[in-house]
């Protein structure tokens, strides 16, 4: 009996570890251990066997029986391991390839994110965007910003007209307007939009945006307004070394006036003065004209041009550039 | 504006150079655009001479040989293609071997003449950008080989000022001096203009009627007049630096009179004046033909300078043609008059007429002025062209002609309003420097008199920028506005434009800014009624306002298609302009276009072109990241849309814009081929929610079912989802239609739907029965609604 156990034990251990995939793992494992198996058999054979001699034999086939089962399950493993690794080397991609766009990230209009940036500057320092019509009335765009007819200031405005009487608003200072009359002071407000001038050539577009800024309180003052464009510029620009430089000038709905000029660093060392902004503090008949008693409150304003802002931030030198709409332009600036 | 460097320092003495002098006067308010070297060359070399004489070099030859005189027995031989040689004259001069123009001067040979020198005109030193005549001076003015540089009162620079039209003052040598005056106290030097005693005792009548309109009006006759002299050389030069084209010596005194003084003048031929002078308004049916040549229709609001026959100047802003001054004319009437500034403001601007004399009573003329400038053109006039002066005739208002009343200043106010920490004594002295009459009625409250020339001057706030301005505005210490506004919740339709455009370039969409005006055609071709029409457009391709985005949008939209860009999605948010009878409504709308791909050709994709369902995809996304509508899709016609493949979109009863293809005639017309989707939402019939409200979350199982029906190809998806819809099952979680069929299997005039449905209770585990039960009911409804049968 004894060679026979021996024989099958040799026999056995070399189909558990010659078997390459799970079928033919199982095709031995029946082999042996299925009900006409060879251990199977063996065990069955027992019983023929004299009585002194089955426990010893018994025990034999038994150590054979769990010796079998467990290489039958180390195989089972190492071929587990061996697909595993099969099929990770079948799903082996090239990580270069371009990704897959159902769609792609498109981009705002640079006027757009500058608006945006100079809009979140004057947030964060409490003042809130407010809008007004741009088809607008001669009284809302002149008269009430103490400009009347035939004051020489108009002929700085080339305005267009529409049918009706009405006018495409030249600046968005009559939002002021429309503003203070129905809000009272304190007052801190900025209104973006589109402006309209009968202009068009190489460095005027018959619209364009602007933002105006209005502050009114009980002890605004110059020093304040001063204080508020200086922050305003360096932050915009993300600079602080920034050239400032605020000049008399004139327009009639503040009084006194001022324009604010900047010099930037370049490779090239200081650029020239660049005008960036017109400021003031609000005239006081502007602000009787809207019903506020200019002794009690006082105020400041600033207006400036974004194209003007978005053109210095970003280097771009032509202005005619972003109402072409290329989408080579556009899509330089992220969203 | 521009004035000569020299001219400006005759009439104020100070230490500042060009640069500094440019520097403050910009910091004053009186911005210098440019300084600029009249010429950008060394003249040095360049001398006056005398032509002796002049011959042709040879038959039909446009050149000559000149002779010329140096002066001091030096003669020279020059050969010239000058036109004109005059020999009464003097001449510009420049040797050979001098450097003019920055280039050495050769000898040259011409037919076997050689030229030693040459003959210059202005243009060719450099002083003018184009001249054909020679350079000149009267022999008075210079001295045969004296250098050029002398009588042409070189070295000289042009200050090009950009002057605010508050400061009628300083459009003059006078104003800008008497600015730079103020800022260091120095002297200025003013002309002295005593009254010329009359030859006899011509005089000539006038009369003002618009008293309101024209305060103060005078002039003088002066007779047997040579206005065929020669303007003098430093007059003419310094009108050139002014730009100011010189004519003959009577006018160009007159000009020169005005920018010197800031006066405007104006000199009638006597000989074509009748009886008198009459300022009054224009009449209905006159007209007058200017100076320029242009004809102008008058009516009552245009004042005008009139004789006892016909009109003879737009008052204040251009004189007739009749009545010029020419090298003809021998008597002359000066007139020097106060027109008040809105008298003719809106006259010159209605008739297209800027001119110089408008431009500065636009502005105010200091009406103390007519007077002694008629006295100083009267002078000149005599210095250079001789003749017999009349008297001054006046005309004037026995009113106080400026009615400026003094300001009531409160010195305290200063600080108060620049954030400043000036004393009174600083303010005191900064307003009598500017000629500011003061008297202290207490330390409070001072009594401020306005200086005859300031036009800008009438309240406190003025004089508060007259101080910040001089005291210098960087002096003004910076900081921080106090922080005293209330806090509010940042505006919710912004908010909304803001989300919309990030969830539009996360979908692949660029934005454009547009133009708000486009042509008739291409308004018209999505809109029907109601346009807004410019009365002033820049050209018929800008003439209307835009009455819908995607109208402007096809423009970008074949600009990147001829740039061969294959896929195209570009959006605008803005204003779009209807007109409603007499009114004019504005809307913030939202329009986006789609062309080409759906997306870019990629290794892994199918490219496929966009179509209607993947921008309705795109826009309902969109709006559902700002508020939360139920929207349905009708179709209906509307202009320059597909008619089968557009929608009208709806949030219930309210139309709240349209989607679909853009109709293939309108593309054929625009010259685009493919098929090009949009849709245009009015943005302000969508209010952004407030916080949305929590629903609880269900913790038990859910039960999904797929059922597919076939229907009528009539039946529309809509109708089918919106019979389970108002079942309104408590368990029903959600409906989804996910597949469409039509083909082998299925009736040829039916179609297949597919949905999948979601069961789940809130309170308990959904048993088989009662989700059989509710399939039923749902089974039921759709074949009454539909006709919706199982597909089996």
């Amino acid at each position: 009996m004894a060679p026979d156990i021996d024989k099958i034990h040799q026999e056995a251990m070399v189909a558990i570890d010659s078997a390459a995939s799970f079928e033919e793992l199982e095709k031995t494992r029946i082999e042996y251990l299925g009900k006409k198996g060879k251990i199977t058999n063996l065990l069955k054979s027992l019983g023929v066997l004299p009585a002194e001699q089955r426990p010893l034999v018994g025990k034999e086939i038994n150590a054979l029986k769990k010796e079998f089962i467990q290489s039958v399950e180390r195989r089972l493993s190492f071929i587990q391991g061996e697909s595993l690794k099969e099929k990770i080397q079948a799903e082996d991609l090239d990580v270069s390839l371009p990704g897959r766009h159902f769609s792609r990230v498109g981009s705002a209009h640079p006027i757009t994110l500058t608006l945006e940036r100079i809009q979140s500057i004057f947030r964060n320092a409490g003042f809130l965007p407010v809008s007004g019509p741009e088809i607008e009335t001669d009284y809302y765009n002149f008269e009430a910003l103490n400009i009347p007819a035939h004051h020489p200031a108009r002929a700085m405005h080339d305005t267009f007209y529409v049918d009706g009487g009405y006018l495409l608003r030249t600046h968005t200072s009559p939002v002021q307007i429309r503003w203070m009359e129905k809000a009272s002071p304190p007052i801190r407000v900025i209104a973006p939009g589109r402006v309209y001038r009968c202009d068009y050539d190489q460095t005027h577009s018959p619209m364009f945006h602007q933002v105006e800024g209005l502050l009114l309180d009980e002890d605004a003052s110059m020093s304040q307004l001063k204080g508020l464009l200086d922050n305003f510029l360096k932050s915009f620009f993300q600079r602080d070394d920034i050239k400032i430089r605020y000049r008399p000038s004139y327009f009639p709905f503040t009084e006194p006036s001022m324009e604010v000029d900047i010099q930037l660093k370049s490779s090239h060392g200081l650029t020239d003065w660049l005008e960036v902004m017109g400021c003031g503090m609000v005239n006081p008949v502007v602000l009787t004209n809207v019903g506020i008693d200019p002794e009690e409150f006082t105020g400041f304003a600033f207006g400036l041009g974004v194209e003007r802002l978005a053109m210095l931030y970003y280097g771009i030198s032509d202005l005619r550039q972003f109402f072409v709409n290329d989408l080579e332009f556009i899509g330089q600036f992220g969203s | 504006m521009k004035i000569s460097e020299n001219w400006l320092r005759e009439f104020v003495s100070t230490d500042l150079s060009r640069e500094e002098i440019a520097e403050e006067l910009t910091m004053l308010g009186l911005e210098v655009d440019s300084v600029k070297p009249i010429s950008r060359y060394e003249l040095c070399g360049v001398v006056w001479g005398k032509v002796v004489e002049a011959m042709p070099l040879k038959e039909e030859s446009n050149l000559k040989v000149c002779s010329i005189d140096l002066g001091k027995g030096s003669t020279k031989t020059v050969i010239c293609g000058a036109e004109c040689v005059p020999k009464d004259l003097l001449v510009a001069y420049a040797a050979s071997g001098t450097n003019i123009v920055g280039e050495k001067l050769d000898k040259k040979q011409f037919d076997g003449v050689f030229s030693d020198g040459m003959l210059c005109s202005r243009e060719d030193l450099g002083l003018e950008e184009h001249s054909e005549e020679l350079l000149t001076v009267r022999e008075s003015d210079a001295k045969k080989g004296d250098s050029i540089s002398e009588a042409l009162g070189l070295p000289d620079f042009v200050f090009d000022l950009d002057l605010t039209p508050n400061r009628g003052d300083c459009f003059s040598v006078l104003g800008v001096a008497r600015e730079l005056s103020c800022l260091e106290g120095n002297a200025l030097h003013r002309n002295e203009n005593e009254p010329i005693a009359p030859d006899n005792n011509d005089a000539f009548p006038i009369k003002i009627d618009s008293l309101d309109r024209c305060p103060k009006y005078s002039g003088r006759v002066i007779r047997n007049v040579r206005t065929e002299a020669k303007t003098p050389t430093y007059i003419r030069e310094r009108l050139l630096r002014s730009d100011v084209r010189p004519i003959n010596a009577v006018v160009d005194i007159t000009n020169y009179v005005m920018l010197e003084m800031g006066q405007p003048m104006h000199a009638f031929d006597f000989s074509h004046l009748t009886e008198g002078i009459i300022v009054r308004a224009g009449k209905h049916g006159e007209s007058i033909k200017l100076l320029d040549g242009k004809n102008i229709d008058l009516s009552p609001d245009v004042l005008v300078v009139a004789d006892h026959c016909r009109p003879v100047a737009l008052a204040g802003i251009m004189g007739g043609e009749l009545s010029a001054v020419t090298e003809q004319t021998r008597d002359i009437f000066l007139e020097s008059a106060f027109f008040e500034p809105t008298s003719l403001a809106g006259a010159a601007r209605s008739f297209g007429l800027q001119t110089e004399a408008s431009t500065r009573f636009e502005r105010g003329v200091d009406p103390a002025l007519p007077l002694s400038a008629l006295e100083r053109a009267t002078a000149l006039i005599s210095e250079v062209c001789g003749g017999e002066v009349g008297q001054v005739c006046s005309s004037m208002t026995d009113k106080e002609i400026k009615t400026e009343k003094p300001v009531e200043f409160r010195p305290n106010s200063v600080n108060k309003k620049l954030g400043t920490n000036l004393s009174l004594s600083s303010i005191l002295k900064t307003l009598e420097l500017l000629c500011f009459d003061v008297t202290q009625k207490s330390e409070m409250l001072w009594q401020v008199g306005v200086p005859s020339f300031r036009f800008d001057i009438s309240n406190e706030a003025d004089l508060i920028e007259e101080i910040g301005r001089l005291s210098g505005y960087d002096k003004i210490p910076s900081e921080l506005p106090k922080l005293s506004a209330i806090p509010r919740p940042f505006p919710v339709d912004q908010e909304m434009r803001d989300g919309i455009r990030r969830a539009l370039v996360w979908r692949s969409f660029c934005e454009v800014i547009t133009y708000s005006f486009i042509s008739r055609e291409m308004a018209q071709s999505f809109s029907d009624s109601g346009l807004v029409q410019l009365t002033n457009p820049i050209s018929q391709e800008m003439a209307f306002m835009r009455p819908s985005i995607v109208s402007s949008l096809i423009n970008p939209l074949r600009y990147n298609i001829n740039r061969k860009k294959d896929q195209i999605k570009l959006f605008e948010l803005g204003k779009v302009f209807k007109k409603q009878g007499k009114k004019i409504t504005e809307g913030l709308h939202l329009a986006a276009v789609s062309f080409g791909h759906v997306f870019r050709k990629q290794w892994d994709l199918d490219p496929r072109e966009v179509d209607f369902f993947d921008m309705k995809a795109d826009m309902v996304s969109v709006l559902s990241t700002v508020c939360n509508l139920k929207l349905d899709f009708i179709k209906e016609e509307k202009p320059g849309l597909h008619p089968g493949q557009s929608a009208v979109i709806y949030s219930g009863d309210t139309e709240i814009g349209i989607i679909g293809a853009i109709h293939p005639e309108v593309l054929n017309r625009m010259a685009i081929s493919g098929k090009v989707l949009f849709f245009e939402v009015n943005l302000d019939l969508l209010r952004p929610e407030g916080a949305r409200e929590y629903s609880p979350i269900s913790r038990f199982p859910i039960v999904t079912r797929d059922i597919s029906v076939v229907v009528d190809k009539s039946i529309s998806a809509k109708l089918c989802l919106s019979a389970v819809e108002k079942l309104d099952l408590p368990n029903l979680k959600d409906l989804q239609l996910f597949d469409l069929y039509t083909g082998q299997g299925i009736d040829s005039e039916k179609k297949s739907f597919s949905m999948g449905l979601i069961f789940q209770s809130s309170s308990s585990t959904l048993t088989d029965v009662e989700v059989d039960n509710d399939m039923n009911v749902i089974l039921k409804k759709l074949e009454e609604e539909v006709g919706a049968l199982l597909r089996d």
